[in-house]
Formats: C-alpha cells, structure tokens, sequence
C-alpha cells in the first residue's frame, strides 16, 4: 500500500472500524471454521 | 469434597482459564492457581518497554488481588513435580516446599527460555537483549538508550534485531521490536548512523513461523512476504533471512544459514528472542517412577491429543493439531498455551551447508493461547458435570489476529494488521492457500497503531476481571 494512504486519516479510521469488527467476528466465533 | 482444579502459570491460557472457571464451576469445584510472583504481564507491550516508549509498570496487574476477587485461591510458587498418581504438585515457593491436591490439572506454565542452546546468548552473559520479560525488556532498552547516546554523539552503531536460535519462535515479536527501534531513531534524528539489522530463521520474510500469511484485497492476493519485505526496504533494514545463530562471543555472533557456511557478524547492540523449551516439570506414577518422557516430547513441552509422527512438511494435516489439549495418559490432564506440545513446525524446515535444521517454529502466544484457555476450561466444565469433552479448538480451526506495532505513536504511528483464519494451514478444507482468504485480513497504516493501543487497554481491563470482562472475547 502507498504511504499516503497509511496515514491517511479517513481512510485509516475506516480500515481501524473494519478490522476490529472482523476481529471481534472471528474471536467470537462468528464467522469462520467453528471452534470451542 | 469439593473436587479442585489446580492451574499452573498465569499467562494468557492459565489465567484464561482461571478467568472463566470462577464463572462456570465456582458452585461445584474449588480453582486455584499456582503461578510464581504474582504477577500478570501482558507480553505484547513489551517491545515499547525495550524501546523506552512504555513504563514497565504499564504492562503488567498484581494476580492475588484478582483472584480474591473472583474467589480464585492463588499459590505464590513454581510446579516442580507432579504426582500423578496421588495427584498431588510440589511447589517450590520463597517460603519452603508446599503440596497441593488437583482432581484436574491445567499445565499453562508458558516458555523456558532456553538461552543455553545458544552459546553465550542473552543478557546473563551481558552480551545479546531479550524482550521476554518485563526485566529482560528493562535491560534491552537501558543499553538501547546507551547506543542513543552514541549515536547521538555521531557514533556509528550496528544493531541486529531477530531470533537468536535456528529453531526459535516468536519472530513476530523481534519484528516488532526491530520496527519500534526504527521508529523510535527516526523520531530521535539518529537513523543514519545506525545501521539496522534483521536476522531470522524465517526462509522468507513475514513467515512469522504461520507458513507466511495471505489475504485478498480488491480481489487479488497480497502476502506477507510481499509487505514485510517493502516494509524493511523502505526503512532501510538490512536483512540475513534464513539464518539461526549458532555462538555468541563478546559482540560477534556466528550464524547458520540455509544453503550456506557458517558466518559471524559484529553488533553493538543485539536483541535476540531464544530458544523456547517446555518449562522443567517432573512427572511421577504410583510407585515413584518418573514418567516425564511418556508426558512430555524432548524439548520439554506436554504431549497432548496431537499426532506426533514425524513426517515431510508436505504430509503435514490439519489433524495433526490436537482438539482437546489433553494428555493422552491421563483424562484430568490439559495443557494449554505455549506448554502443550505442537505436533510439527507449521513453516517449511531448511538446513545449512554443515547440517543445521533451521525452521521458524510455530508461536502458540496471545489469542491462541487464550482460546486455548477456555477451550480446556469448558472442557473441565464438561468433566465435572460427568459429560466427555466436547469443546475442541485446533490451531487448524482458530483464528488469530496478530498487530504488529511499527511505531507506538497514535499521531505517526504505524502496525501491520494481521488476521489469519485458521491459524495452522488446512488444505483439505480449503484446498488452495489452506485458510479463508475472503476472511484473512492483511493491512499496514496508522490504525493498526490505534487497534495496538486498544488492545492494551481493553485486555488490561479484561485481565483484571473488571466489569464486563466476559463480553471481551480473547
């Protein structure tokens, strides 16, 4: 990924909700191959 | 009687599990915790102790305290032996020699640090740093901040960041540590004089012992490889890839390195992760025999539910990986974290020109471990509520979510944000890269910086069993 886009503010803000929903997605067992 | 669940070490599956015992058992069985000096660290943090970017007193939380609290009985020693039999562990504690009694028995006592593999590695010898533990990570960054003062003095300084064994783990860990050290010269004004240095025994860059990672953006696949390298590019890093370091003399070290002779290299300031070993546990049957060899594999770690056969990285399944944590001797017995035995490495094996194995091998730390945790908690659950276990947790079906911090800062920070699902590769479920590309995330910018610091503070939080703990996944 460019620079410019990994201190893009915005752009970071978006990919910080989209990461730490999917986290906590496959951290609860959500989504993805079933464990526990 | 109440029956006992006894748990040995306090690190993310022991006290995981403790965690949820005192919610799920707390009517029927007693939990207790044998773990030594009373205290919980929260690794992951401990780069910014070795850079001098975190007090050390900001990454770890007194347990007594906790565990009156969620009516956890706390042992303040080190597990030496285990009477399998009597079932009965020996704790050696400041005070003198206690016993105490379990009818089921967590081991989660986490790494030995096995800086003899290497000879004259690690801080004992005052030659090479760690960031293992709080004090190890108070070591590196006072002679870090020496090195700052050379370069400040417009001396030239070689500092060498990686593992220091050619079958460590934990590179994720160095990596992080490398990057912050970048970080934190550039924010100084001091790179140029330094010459940053990462020697791994990863056969590609950003392997991180997980056989690499991938993920699907805008419907093409990014790699690990691919960042890492761009990443140590752009800052500069020289890199030594494939290499595990074999002798440390003074301030050179000497190195295998795949397909090639023996090298050695002069630093001025080294941080080297060693080796990891099962922590030293002396396992007795009911006429004092010592069965430590049938409960543990030779590099110390306990045996578990995997299937421990030696065969080609090419024939390497996904059952391999135990479900249960559970010793396959005794139906009472777990182990969790970094203190079960994994069955192979998950990275691809390589040797040197004279014979030396090099392999990254597989982290069981953080988020695995605390999967780990409560997976052999429910499982005990479901024992003392007379039902087999059921609750399984592969490192071929968990996730992991891996934030590699490259500057702490939440202004000009940066992390690499890492998502895997499943952690160990399963070809037969997903036959062309073995993991849920659409689900497997792979990202660099400043809010993974912000998801670092997040982390910190949530699982502080969760760790201490403050309010609403039980929300917070691990």
């Amino acid at each position: 990924m460019q620079r410019f886009w990994r201190g893009f503010v915005p752009y970071q803000l978006w990919r910080f909700i989209v990461v730490n929903a999917k986290m906590f997605m496959i951290a609860k067992g959500l989504v993805g191959p079933k464990h526990t | 009687m109440r029956p006992s669940v006894v748990i040995l070490g306090a690190g993310f599956a022991g006290h995981t599990a403790a965690l949820h015992l005192s919610e799920w058992v707390k009517e029927s069985a007693d939990v207790t915790v044998v773990s030594p000096r009373n205290r919980f660290t929260w690794f992951p943090s401990l780069i910014w102790v070795g850079t001098g970017t975190m007090p050390e007193d900001e990454v770890y939380f007194e347990l007594a305290p906790v565990y009156e609290k969620i009516g956890v009985k706390y042992v303040d020693g080190r597990a030496t032996v285990i009477d399998t039999a009597k079932r009965i562990v020996t704790v050696e504690s400041e005070t003198g020699t206690t016993t105490v009694s379990y009818d089921f028995l967590i081991n989660a006592t986490g790494p030995y640090l096995n800086f003899q593999a290497t000879p004259g590695l690690g801080p004992q010898h005052d030659t090479t740093r760690s960031v293992c533990s709080v004090e190890h990570a108070v070591d590196a960054r006072d002679h870090y901040l020496e090195i700052v003062k050379d370069l400040k003095a417009g001396k030239k300084r070689r500092l060498i960041v990686g593992v220091g064994h050619p079958a460590a783990t934990c590179e994720g860990a160095a990596f992080e540590y490398l990057m912050n050290v970048d970080a934190d010269l550039r924010r100084r004004g001091l790179r140029e004089n330094a010459e940053l240095v990462w020697l791994t025994n990863e056969h590609d860059p950003g392997d991180f012992g997980v056989d690499g990672i991938e993920a699907k953006k805008n419907g093409r696949v990014v790699t690990g490889a691919a960042m890492v390298r761009m990443l140590l590019d752009e800052a500069g890093i020289k890199t030594v890839l494939g290499a595990g370091v074999t002798k440390v003399e003074g301030e050179t070290l000497t190195y295998a390195q795949v397909g090639a002779d023996p090298k050695s290299l002069q630093y001025d300031f080294a941080m080297l992760i060693p080796q990891f070993r099962g922590i030293p546990l002396r396992y007795i049957d009911g006429e004092a025999n010592d069965i430590t060899e049938k409960m543990t594999m030779p590099n110390g770690f306990m045996r578990v539910d995997a299937d421990y056969e030696a065969k080609p990285y090419e024939s390497y399944r996904a059952a391999d990986w135990p479900a249960l944590y559970r010793s396959p001797l005794f139906d009472n017995i777990y182990a969790a974290g970094i203190a079960f035995a994994p069955p192979h490495p998950m990275s691809k094996g390589w040797k040197s020109n004279d014979g030396v194995p090099i392999v990254a091998m597989a982290p069981r730390t953080g988020m695995a471990s605390g999967i780990m945790g409560r997976t052999v908690a429910a499982n005990i659950r479901d024992q003392l509520e007379g039902k087999p276990p059921a609750h399984h947790a592969r490192m071929s079906e968990m996730p992991a979510a891996c934030i590699a911090s490259m500057g702490k800062s939440l202004w000009n920070g940066s992390a690499a944000s890492i998502l895997m699902i499943p952690v160990a590769r399963d070809f037969e479920k997903y036959p062309e890269y073995g993991r849920d590309l659409s689900l497997c995330d792979l990202d660099v910018g400043l809010g993974g910086a912000w998801t670092k610091r997040m982390l910190h503070s949530v699982f502080m939080w969760k760790l201490q069993a403050k309010p609403g703990w039980q929300m917070i996944p691990e």
